[in-house]
């Protein structure tokens, strides 16, 4: 492959190398601090890094042990030992002995390293050697039986925003069925999304909640008490006309799905009596209304 | 609803502790019970248990399982909110099954007006008889059984009731009224005959830890380091970074230890490298929360400690990842979400790749993509800042300097806090923006 290499061991100020600007090896925040106590406790390296020293620029670049390196100028050290190559590596050679000093680490067997991790009596002990009880799974597996009290039974509802297009909108629902279990899934267009927000925003802000639902429920409970103006989806009140067939619900003429018993009980003896005598057919009691209207109307007239 | 349970790690060491007493020992004695999760984790161990707790709730608990009456009624001043629970009270599982469905819910009484605790109130009076019933055979049929429950304090319990030879495990409250606030609104509204106890302060503590570590078995978790105990430190169980370690200290030779490990996932698309030019298109993509630790332990400061945040996003320039940035769930103020962190991929060609992160955290696709993932409209943003600097020179000029303290972390002299409105310009605009404004690449003039 190339020339034998001759490495030397170096002591020097870990300040003075220049660590490597890309490197594949990372460490967890927790390891790194692990690898800095351990120097600290230790006061010095106890594995060497792998420097080259180019005496083309005068820099030493560390090839392997960079983490070693930056942990040993956090845990304080002047002087460490690292290992010196001073022939001239070609950039390729370079690369290559990065990657084989990261890829080629050996493996442990993992019932000899847990009978060694065992062999450890000392917490402290434990702790510098960067492995846990947990992650050799050596804890016990214990039942602990469940103390907690039921819990309220919800119904949980996902509105899913959609863009226009069929297809896309059956895909995204599709996707939302996937990712979330839900009692209830209501499908929006996408522009309504920001109207919602805000509408849930201000209603928080109002009521001074935090709850989704909760404000959703006052939104909802504003909406009953302005029934009467959904009549906009069906009738145009300058023609005094409907402005299409079908049906219309019957709370947005009344303003009101409900009303008083008594006058209910009113309404209801009529209405039965009209059924009875056969002024409208059985199963069209809405028809009730319409006559009433209409002779009033007449009578108006 | 109990706060300050052991973690499941603890009590796995706790039951490995306990196991190695058999046939040295035929009780175990539990200080500070809470909700009994020593003796649910020892309830098979062979040991009769004795428990010991102040509380209400524990009181409850421990009067059941050690096969007791409940003395508890509800209070002639809560009778009118409260009276329709007393045909659930018959002094057993049915009064327990209240106690633990009312530390749920007691807390929102007098507040029906209010529009959220008013319909939980509501949903718990109409759902009460089939959440009874599911918690009362719960109860029934949990396998635990206590040889004593003692109500009282547990230096007067160890003093008092404890034999000398008895082993004993205790994870004391870590902060003294612990448990006071928590189950405060239990004590308003149900009468029982609570124990006179003094405050588990640092000096009842001390005391504690003396009665529990002069006899030959014992296990004590504790929050804090004891020096006088140092050779009898067997765990150390800390599962967060930024999660409280607590020491296990035992009279078992036996060593266990739990330490933080972020979970990791790949992030296959490329980074940006030296020499690389930034191509036109900027764009977000969501994180799991393993792959945005594997960017944080590449590419932010290994000093800062990892926090969870409840959204991470990479910055990627035409499928490049240039960094990224996680928001948290706001705490104070709704509309304010919390930057988290936010970094940039190292090396590169260009000096202020921070601040173009900065530009996406700034943009209305973050705003829409956090406010779909919060479900809440979200129109500020804030950060902290911990430099040796008066200013940071990341967010200069980009966010709004708010305040300036010393830090409360030594390693560093200031800690700044940043605002600054939320969804500022789009991804492009903001790409176009910082293209002109910090763009330059190295050794290009400014």
């Amino acid at each position: 492959m190339s020339d034998p290499l001759k490495p030397r061991m170096v002591e020097g100020d870990p300040r003075e190398l220049t660590l490597l600007d890309i490197n594949a090896r990372f460490m967890r925040h927790e390891q790194f601090q692990r690898l800095v106590a351990n120097i600290r406790d230790d006061g010095a390296l106890t594995s060497t890094p792998l420097v080259w020293n180019d005496t083309e620029t005068g820099r030493r670049i560390v090839l392997s042990g960079n983490h070693r390196t930056k942990a040993a100028i956090e845990a304080g050290l002047e002087r460490i030992w690292w290992m010196e190559i001073v022939e001239p590596l070609p950039r390729q050679r370079q690369i290559a002995l990065q990657l084989a000093h990261n890829a080629i680490t050996g493996e442990d067997d993992p019932a000899t390293l847990k009978a060694l991790y065992e062999e450890l009596e000392d917490v402290s002990m434990r702790l510098y050697s960067g492995l846990d009880d947990k992650t050799l799974e050596l804890l016990d597996e214990i039942t602990v039986p469940s103390l907690a009290e039921a819990n309220l039974d919800f119904a949980t509802v996902q509105i899913v925003f959609l863009p226009d297009e069929k297809e896309t909108a059956e895909k995204a629902l599709e996707a939302a069925r996937k990712a979330a279990s839900a009692d209830a899934r209501w499908l929006a267009h996408i522009a309504q999304y920001e109207g919602v927000l805000d509408t849930l925003d201000t209603t928080k802000g109002a009521h001074n909640i935090g709850n989704v639902a909760a404000a959703f429920a006052i939104t909802l409970a504003i909406v009953e008490r302005h029934l009467g103006e959904l009549a906009e989806g069906w009738y145009d009140p300058d023609e005094q006309t409907a402005t299409r067939k079908g049906t219309a619900p019957i709370e947005t003429v009344l303003a009101t799905r409900t009303m008083p018993a008594d006058a209910a009980a009113v309404v209801q003896r009529a209405i039965d009596r009209m059924e009875r005598d056969g002024d409208i057919e059985t199963g069209q009691r809405w028809r009730a209304l319409e006559l009433w209207a209409a002779d009033y109307l007449a009578g108006a007239a | 609803m109990f706060h300050g349970s052991i973690p499941a790690d603890l009590r796995a060491i706790i039951h490995e502790h306990a196991t190695t007493w058999r046939g040295q020992a035929e009780d175990i004695y539990a200080g500070c019970s809470g909700n009994f999760t020593i003796e649910r984790v020892l309830h098979d161990s062979g040991f009769r248990l004795h428990s010991c707790d102040v509380q209400l709730y524990s009181s409850a608990i421990g009067w059941y399982f050690a096969g007791q009456e409940l003395p508890i009624t509800i209070r002639p001043e809560s009778a009118d909110e409260l009276g329709w629970l007393a045909p659930y009270m018959d002094g057993r599982a049915g009064t327990l099954a209240v106690v633990l469905l009312g530390s749920r819910f007691f807390q929102w009484l007098g507040r029906g007006d209010h529009p959220y605790y008013g319909r939980m109130l509501a949903a718990y009076r109409q759902q009460f008889p089939q959440l009874h019933a599911k918690t009362v055979a719960k109860i029934e049929t949990l396998p635990l059984r206590l040889a004593s429950y003692a109500p009282m304090d547990v230096n007067q319990w160890l003093a008092e009731q404890v034999p000398a030879e008895a082993p004993v495990v205790a994870f004391p409250p870590f902060y003294a009224g612990d448990y006071e606030g928590q189950f405060a609104a239990l004590d308003k509204h149900l009468d029982w005959p609570a124990p006179e106890y003094p405050t588990l302060d640092d000096a009842a503590k001390q005391t504690l830890v003396e009665r529990i570590t002069d006899r030959p078995h014992w296990v004590l978790g504790l929050h804090f380091d004891v020096e006088e105990l140092r050779e009898h430190l067997r765990g150390q169980v800390q599962t967060a970074n930024r999660g409280l370690p607590i020491n296990v200290y035992a009279s078992v030779p036996r060593s266990r230890i739990v330490r933080p490990n972020q979970r990791l996932e790949s992030v296959r698309a490329p980074r940006l490298v030296p020499g690389q030019e930034l191509g036109g298109t900027l764009s977000l993509a969501p994180l799991s929360m393993g792959q945005f630790a594997t960017l944080r332990s590449q590419y932010m400061n290994h000093n800062i400690r990892p926090g969870t945040p409840t959204m991470a996003l990479a910055v990627l320039v035409d499928g490049v990842v240039v960094g990224a940035f996680a928001f948290s769930t706001p705490k104070y103020d709704p509309h304010n979400v919390y930057l988290l962190s936010d970094f940039p991929v190292t090396p590169t060609s260009y000096r202020r790749l921070a601040k173009l992160v900065l530009y996406a955290a700034l943009s209305t696709e973050a705003q829409f993509l956090a406010q779909r993932a919060m479900n809440t409209r979200l129109t500020r943003l804030n950060t902290t800042a911990f430099t040796q600097r008066p200013v940071s020179m990341k967010y200069r000029g980009l966010l709004r300097l708010n305040s300036r303290k010393d830090s409360t972390d030594p390693a560093y002299r200031y800690q700044l806090d940043y605002g600054s409105e939320l969804g500022r310009w789009s991804l492009a605009e903001g790409l176009a923006q910082w293209r002109s404004k910090h763009g330059q690449k190295e050794g290009e003039p400014r």
